[in-house]
């Protein structure tokens, strides 16, 4: 790639973190944000990251600024008796403390720096990566090393990692208990209503499509369940925040949720049964079919299907907690009671 | 400069840009905004350390040299997991300001004397 376009990219990608830092407004800066997560899954893509590039991409524009928004509108609601002042932030000229700041962070810059010229820029290769590269194909019967690396070699620390979502979710949840789901947006025009029904099953067609595929090319279940996600936010944005929770019970996604966890945790088990250790794939007796093919890699596409489950719907339901409004226990709120 | 040593250097920029954020930023929002930014900064620094140059991304049948699998694996499940913290986070932020009535760090009573 073009090294002047690169460096181009680089500082582009700086600016908006720079930008993130300083602009005025939190909503400005929401949006720098959003900018800097896109363009840093450009970086990915060009760094030759193609996986991690997808998911960066549709876990920054699809949830982290949808979620930003959320709690924004969540704390901007006029009560009586709030002190609704913005805290406006002015960083020219800098405070002392800030400027004492300022120079730790340029000292912590410096020495990190420092840390990495003597790595030599050169990339690091253990025997772990090697094996990967050259045995994947023949072990786990997977095109894509990286699934094979999540959900073959490393299985374990991918249930793991699921874990953490299940437990983040079920801190949310304990956290906005008690408060109800609330009409607070009642969608957008007839127009975009319709062309919405239209583009929704393509957005499914399409994460179901990255979900199943994951083991032949760039995608999988985390990247897949986050655009499921992604598409029940669009049910709230387009038709209104009481549309899904009316016609999907929360009930129906920690089933979800929860079947998916155990649905991994099955497949491990089974390879725990047949003797060959916890989340074993070609050695449990899974058929690895021919490689490139759509049946190949054994236990990887099912474990795809349940982790993909499990970010959906944790996924889902942890926007739709945040949506919920909060109860205020000692004041009614004028005009918004149902 | 080797696109090497333009990744690592943007990536530590990024990283004390967002340490700032943290540190400097009285409104809560604003420091959730720097931990997203550390977040990415470190995201960027783990794949440049397995990045060759001229490699081919990790797909099979492999076209060249590929770039290390190892970092992407990691990366991958970090990105959903810390969209999950990032959402925890800004639980507690609606939570607190739903108690304390204000987003200012320095008026929330408890943390400061």
């Amino acid at each position: 790639m073009n090294p002047a376009l690169t460096g181009f990219i680089f500082l582009l990608l700086i600016a908006t973190a720079v930008s993130a830092c300083l602009m005025k407004d939190i909503l400005s800066s929401v949006i720098a944000l959003s900018v800097f997560g896109v363009l840093l899954s450009i970086v990915f893509s060009i760094l030759q990251a193609p996986d991690v590039a997808l998911t960066q991409a549709v876990i920054n524009s699809g949830m982290i600024t949808s979620i930003f928004l959320v709690a924004y509108s969540q704390t901007m609601k006029v009560r009586s008796g709030e002190d609704n002042t913005r805290v406006i932030k002015t960083y020219y000229p800098f405070r002392t403390d800030e400027m004492v700041i300022l120079f730790i962070c340029i000292g912590l810059g410096f020495f990190l720096w420092k840390g990495i010229v003597p790595m030599g820029f050169s990339s690091l290769s253990g025997d772990a990566a090697n094996h990967y590269i050259n045995f994947a194909g023949v072990e786990t019967g997977a095109s894509n090393i990286v699934a094979a690396v999540l959900f073959d070699y490393r299985g374990f620390d991918t249930l793991g990692e699921i874990a953490v979502i299940f437990t983040t979710v079920t801190g949310i949840s304990i956290l906005f208990e008690g408060s109800r789901y609330h009409r607070s947006s009642s969608g957008l025009s007839f127009i975009v209503r319709r062309s919405m029904a239209f583009v929704i099953p393509l957005i499914i067609l399409y994460a179901s499509s990255i979900v199943l595929m994951g083991h032949l090319s760039p995608g999988g279940g985390f990247q897949g369940g986050t655009v499921l996600a992604t598409a029940s936010i669009c049910f709230c944005v387009v038709y209104g925040s009481s549309f899904e929770a009316a016609r999907i019970h929360p009930w129906i996604k920690e089933t979800l949720e929860s079947t998916g966890c155990l649905f991994f945790a099955g497949l491990g088990l089974i390879g725990l049964c047949t003797g060959a250790g916890f989340l074993a794939n070609g050695a449990a007796g899974f058929p690895l079919g021919t490689q490139g093919t759509f049946i190949s890699g054994g236990s990887i596409p099912l474990l795809n299907m349940a982790v993909g489950m499990k970010v959906g719907a944790g996924l889902s339901s942890l926007f739709y907690s945040m949506v919920k409004i909060l109860e205020a226990p000692f004041e009614g709120i004028p005009g918004e009671v149902e | 400069m080797t696109m090497s040593s333009m990744s690592f250097a943007a990536a530590i920029i990024i990283f004390c840009t967002g340490f700032f954020t943290l540190l400097t930023g009285r409104n809560l929002f604003r420091m959730v905004i720097g931990i997203s930014l550390m977040e990415g900064a470190l995201l960027l620094f783990i794949i440049t350390v397995g990045y060759v140059p001229g490699g081919v991304p990790p797909l099979l049948p492999l076209k060249g040299l590929p770039v290390n699998p190892l970092p992407h694996a990691f990366t991958l499940t970090t990105i959903v997991i810390g969209a999950s913290h990032i959402a925890l986070a800004l639980a507690f932020v609606v939570r607190i300001h739903s108690s304390y009535k204000t987003l200012d760090v320095e008026k929330i009573r408890g943390l400061r004397e």
